[in-house]
């Protein structure tokens, strides 16, 4: 009797014993299976965000990329699906990682970016300095270092090909402050190309000037009146005559320009531009506002440089409404170091330029900043509508901007 | 024999209640953080193109336990992209439950402005955001948040009930079996753009 009692005890612990142990081994498989359930699925969103890099990649060497074979083998057989799919100019990217039958997706929206879009675009700084008087709103970029003195303001996302912030002083006197997301090691080669772009676009549906040496050029409205000498009388015509696509371009001469501008154009020159007096728009829009409903739009681009003339229209301020490119040169004022002050440019839209380059000059003690020559004041501001529209033809970074990101 | 069957019954009572709060916290902590690489990761993000804001602007209030911020939230479970509407956001950290043995435990609303705060304890007793600049610079409150470009996320999750709550002679922490989740990230690809 006592030894059935016993087996009964032993059988009884031994069963008590099994289902706590059973019980312990659940607990720990399904602590290990959540862990690993989480690692399998950022697992799959890196091989999803890495597809969308390899996409990008082939993207910006060839903005027609589209994979034949969709499925890319990455951490596994098959495990990346890339496609391309295009709505008018932007481009969606869809990557799909799987991992251990983990898929997740990512889908990224993207547009070539224009120049245009720059509020503020160099290649070469030189040894001009961001001063603690100096606000940049808009998007901003330089492939050089950015230069900053006495905590300059950007509002926008800030990219630089320099990993250098190079401060006047030290960090602590001199720090931007940056509304916006900033961003190093970033190169925007200016093309080589853009002028030659814009005037092959003016040759097909524009207006190209050749054998003269400079063209008076003047919007009026409706009209652009245009000449060739000074004294000359103006020849009136209307734009969209002359230019149905917009694109007007002098071959081998200057262009000197001014007037009210109604309407989309884009102006140019492989020399340089001369603004003889204020550009404006007809309709000044709202320039914060990216979606304002103003029709006009201007885009002057240059081959060399884009110059306020030593005039007397340009002797008491000066307005500028246009995105300006300077594909060799920069943004001046003609005989800045010894024209007379001059006042202040008030600037709706945004510069693009190879060489950053003076409009006025102050006494050398940078801290007081006493008004010597040329422009002292700069009052530039961002045409938001920029972001979204595009002066006709006007050149392209060749580079694609992300308009969205979706996981 | 009672005597030896009533203690290895009580070490095994307390083992699997250990291991069932250990795993509870831990699947607590799991979906609150997937839920929260979600929702961070669209920040900004809107399925119309042209109502996306500028990175500046897509959060509009931030401190230590609460954040608000533009997204266009997925049209359904099946569906992750947006319906083009932008929403607001919210996540914040509420006050002690009071309900349950854990003293610590919090509610963390995530609810849309406007929507009515709705949340279920998971046994939260830490959600802290630390904002950084572009520079790397921690932001200091109040945060301004135009400056927002990285982010760092402290969560602590305790199990609510735990075991032998009532025995002064343990501390917290054997009484709540408690995980932590860090994260330092960019706040989101579309802050970047």
């Amino acid at each position: 009797m006592g030894g059935k009692a016993s087996i009964f005890l032993v059988l009884g612990f031994s069963t008590i014993i099994l289902i706590i142990g059973l019980n312990m081994n659940r607990v720990s498989s399904s602590a290990v299976d959540n862990s690993s359930n989480y690692y399998e699925n950022e697992i799959a969103k890196e091989i999803a965000r890495s597809g969308i890099n390899l996409a990008a990649s082939n993207l910006s060497r060839n903005h027609s990329w589209n994979p034949t074979d969709k499925k890319f083998n990455y951490l596994g057989d098959k495990n990346l699906e890339i496609s391309v799919k295009e709505s008018g100019d932007i481009k969606t990217v869809t990557a799909i990682g799987i991992f251990k039958g983990v898929a997740k997706t990512i889908e990224v929206k993207i547009k070539l970016a224009s120049f245009s879009e720059y509020a503020y675009f160099s290649n070469v700084e030189g040894d001009i300095w961001w001063t603690g008087t100096d606000s940049v709103w808009g998007p901003f970029h330089t492939n050089d270092n950015i230069q900053v003195q006495g905590h300059p303001y950007f509002n926008g996302p800030v990219t630089s090909h320099g990993g250098i912030m190079k401060y006047y002083t030290d960090k602590a006197t001199d720090a931007p402050t940056i509304q916006g997301t900033y961003i190093p090691g970033t190169t925007i080669n200016i093309p080589t190309d853009g002028i030659t772009n814009l005037s092959a676009s003016a040759s097909k549906a524009g207006h190209v000037f050749t054998g003269t040496s400079q063209v008076f050029l003047k919007f009026a409205g409706d009209s652009i009146k245009y000449k060739f000498n000074s004294g000359d009388p103006y020849v009136t015509v209307l734009g969209s005559s002359l230019a149905p696509n917009g694109v007007i371009y002098v071959n081998n001469g200057n262009l000197r320009i001014e007037g009210t501008v109604k309407g989309n154009w884009s102006v140019g020159s492989n020399k340089n531009v001369y603004l003889d007096n204020d550009v404006v728009y007809s309709k000044v829009p709202n320039y914060k506002d990216k979606n304002d409903a103003s029709p006009d739009l201007l885009g002057i681009v240059s081959q060399n440089d884009v110059i306020i003339t030593d005039n007397t229209a340009n002797r008491s301020s000066i307005n500028v409404h246009a995105a300006i490119y300077c594909e060799d040169g920069g943004f001046t004022a003609e005989n800045y170091t010894s024209r007379t002050l001059s006042g202040t440019i008030h600037l709706i839209g945004g510069i693009t330029q190879n060489q950053r380059k003076g409009v006025g000059t102050f006494t050398a003690d940078k801290t007081k900043k006493i008004p010597k020559s040329g422009f002292p004041y700069k009052d530039y501001k961002y045409d938001s509508r920029l972001l979204k529209k595009v002066p006709p033809y006007f050149p392209s970074t060749n580079t694609f901007k992300v308009l969205s990101w979706l996981e | 024999m009672i005597l030896i069957i009533n203690s290895v019954n009580q070490t095994a009572s307390e083992n699997t209640s250990q291991y069932n709060s250990d795993l509870i916290s831990q699947q607590n902590l799991v979906s609150i953080v997937e839920l929260l690489e979600y929702d961070f990761s669209r920040i900004g993000y809107c399925e119309n193109t042209d109502s996306i804001l500028s990175p500046e602007n897509m959060i509009t209030y931030a401190d230590s336990n609460k954040i608000i911020f533009w997204t266009d939230i997925a049209v359904s479970s099946s569906n992750f992209r947006g319906n083009g509407t932008k929403e607001e956001l919210i996540y914040e950290l509420g006050p002690d439950v009071n309900e349950t043995p854990n003293p610590f435990d919090k509610l963390l609303y995530r609810y849309l402005k406007g929507d009515k705060k709705d949340a279920s304890n998971l046994g939260i007793t830490e959600f802290k955001i630390t904002y950084f600049d572009n520079l790397n610079n921690k932001l200091s409150h109040p945060i301004n948040t135009k400056l927002i470009s990285y982010m760092q996320i402290d969560l602590k999750v305790e199990d609510c009930y735990g075991y032998d709550t009532d025995n002064n002679e343990k501390l917290h922490s054997e009484k709540f079996p408690t995980v932590f989740w860090k994260q330092i990230r960019l706040a989101t690809k579309n802050m970047s753009r």
